[in-house]
């Protein structure tokens, strides 16, 4: 088989068999967490400093700064999930009443219309969702 | 000409490869979790169904990928009922979400819907990668959930093999606020460094193959597919990435079988039901070392580890996957099933 590759796949393969475990190796070398933490570090400053100096600069001016947006952002993930802890609230007391596996965890099924436990028949037709 | 057509296409982007099409219906949803059921035309000759758990980092597509080339249709195939448990794409509103949301919350009602579905009084779970690891977590910790039986596959479980991005937090090099985003999460970019970090030159061997082949239609779609997952990651919840920092890297907490979740101990030792552990023995991802301790943490007395020639997705995808890995694991769960 060996012998079927073309010439530039044989020099790619020979030059893998070299590099590659060579390289995997020095992924897990003390030097290269070193310097991959170093830059990490570098990074996480250097965004935080630009954010801060932007912000000021933008407060100059009265307009609102990225950390605005993001706090912003955050303030409305929090609502939706308060708003999200609360619809399950009902939806599990609603099925707990009804339901005794439900109510052994407090557990609410969402099980939609059209997701009985019937088997689909051949020609039945359904739904699908091919995504 | 093929190669230059097929390499045009490639190169504008024109050939994404469609994946995920066996034909599903969405029978439960959560938040942005939903089940879906796929379609089958009769009823399932085996019990109990089986239900898909998917890690959280990459999409649930890879064991649906192509026609000829799915797990989930293989399973069909060999007469089970599927479902799968997808975790949607997070963003800020799920950057809270704890590994306890999805061991406790989402996991153990997805069961009870399968079983509601189907008819079943239980079900099998099967779990891959990072979803083997909430599969476990969630029967360890809610003992009393109908799982008949537990396969996993490429599940961590002694993070300090798992490479470089552990190792450095594991031993306090990077803290986990500085990977995490303004979302709250990790991006799907710092994931996708980490992985082709553990093989620099992965891309090289990856593209001459494409470049050999770029004239065959087949391989080239199987290329784009393969491709197109794994640079499609999805947001790590950045709690569940804190947590998974602390108790599973720095503490290895999970080693020692006993994992403090939703402020009580979860011990491996709960699961009782048969349990199958499925280690790639030239997994790069979740390499053996990492994977092999989870079968001596169960309780369970019907434990198997199953140690297959194949890589991470290896194990699920490709020639090898349909000729020896699928039928091992489905031979396993037929014995674990009942006939109707």
């Amino acid at each position: 088989m060996a012998q079927d590759r073309p010439l530039w796949r044989a020099t790619i393969d020979s030059v893998d068999k070299v590099i590659g475990p060579a390289s995997e190796r020095l992924v897990r070398t003390e030097r290269f967490a070193d310097v991959v933490a170093v830059m990490s570090r570098v990074r996480h400053e250097v965004r935080q400093r630009t954010e801060r100096a932007l912000r000021q600069q933008w407060h100059v001016w009265n307009l609102p700064a990225g950390s605005d947006v993001k706090r912003l952002s955050e303030q409305v993930a929090s609502l939706e999930r308060q708003v999200r802890q609360l619809t399950k609230q009902v939806e599990d007391s609603g099925s707990a009443d009804s339901d005794g596996a439900s109510a052994r965890r407090n557990v609410g099924r969402e099980v939609r219309p059209g997701s009985n436990n019937e088997r689909a028949q051949p020609g039945r037709d359904r739904q699908s969702s091919p995504s | 000409m093929l190669r230059a057509r097929n390499g045009l296409r490639h190169v504008v982007g024109m050939n994404r490869a469609r994946v995920g099409q066996s034909p599903k219906t969405t029978v439960w949803k959560r938040d942005k979790v939903e089940l879906w059921r796929y379609d089958r035309d009769d009823a399932a000759p085996v019990n109990p169904p089986i239900l898909l758990v998917m890690s959280l980092v990459s999409r649930s597509y890879i064991l649906d990928l192509r026609p000829g080339n799915s797990l989930v249709e293989y399973l069909i195939g060999q007469g089970f009922d599927v479902y799968m448990l997808d975790w949607g794409v997070p963003d800020e509103v799920e950057s809270q979400n704890t590994l306890e949301t999805y061991t406790d919350e989402y996991l153990p009602r997805a069961v009870d819907a399968v079983c509601a579905d189907a008819g079943s009084p239980d079900i099998t779970m099967w779990g891959y990668c990072f979803g083997g690891l909430l599969s476990v977590l969630s029967l360890a910790g809610n003992p009393d959930m109908p799982v008949r039986n537990l396969l996993v596959m490429a599940t961590p479980t002694d993070f300090r093999h798992m490479g470089p991005m552990w190792s450095m937090l594991q031993e306090g090099r990077i803290e986990p606020e500085q990977i995490i985003d303004d979302t709250g999460n990790v991006s799907p970019d710092v994931l996708r460094s980490s992985f082709k970090v553990l093989k620099p030159t992965a891309d090289l061997s990856s593209y001459a193959n494409l470049w050999q082949n770029l004239w065959n239609d087949e391989f080239v779609e199987g290329y784009q597919a393969m491709t197109q997952w794994s640079n499609d990651h999805i947001p790590f919840p950045g709690a569940c990435f804190r947590q998974t920092a602390e108790l599973f890297t720095r503490q290895n907490q999970l080693l020692e079988g006993r994992v403090k979740l939703g402020g009580r101990i979860v011990d491996l030792k709960e699961i009782t039901v048969p349990f199958l552990s499925v280690v790639a023995e030239n997994d790069h991802i979740v390499p053996i070392d990492a994977a092999a301790p989870l079968s001596h943490l169960v309780g369970s007395t019907d434990v198997e580890e199953l140690r297959l020639p194949a890589g991470h997705v290896g194990l699920i995808v490709g020639k090898g996957a349909h000729r020896r890995t699928l039928p091992a694991m489905a031979d396993w769960v037929r014995r674990h099933s009942d006939r109707a």
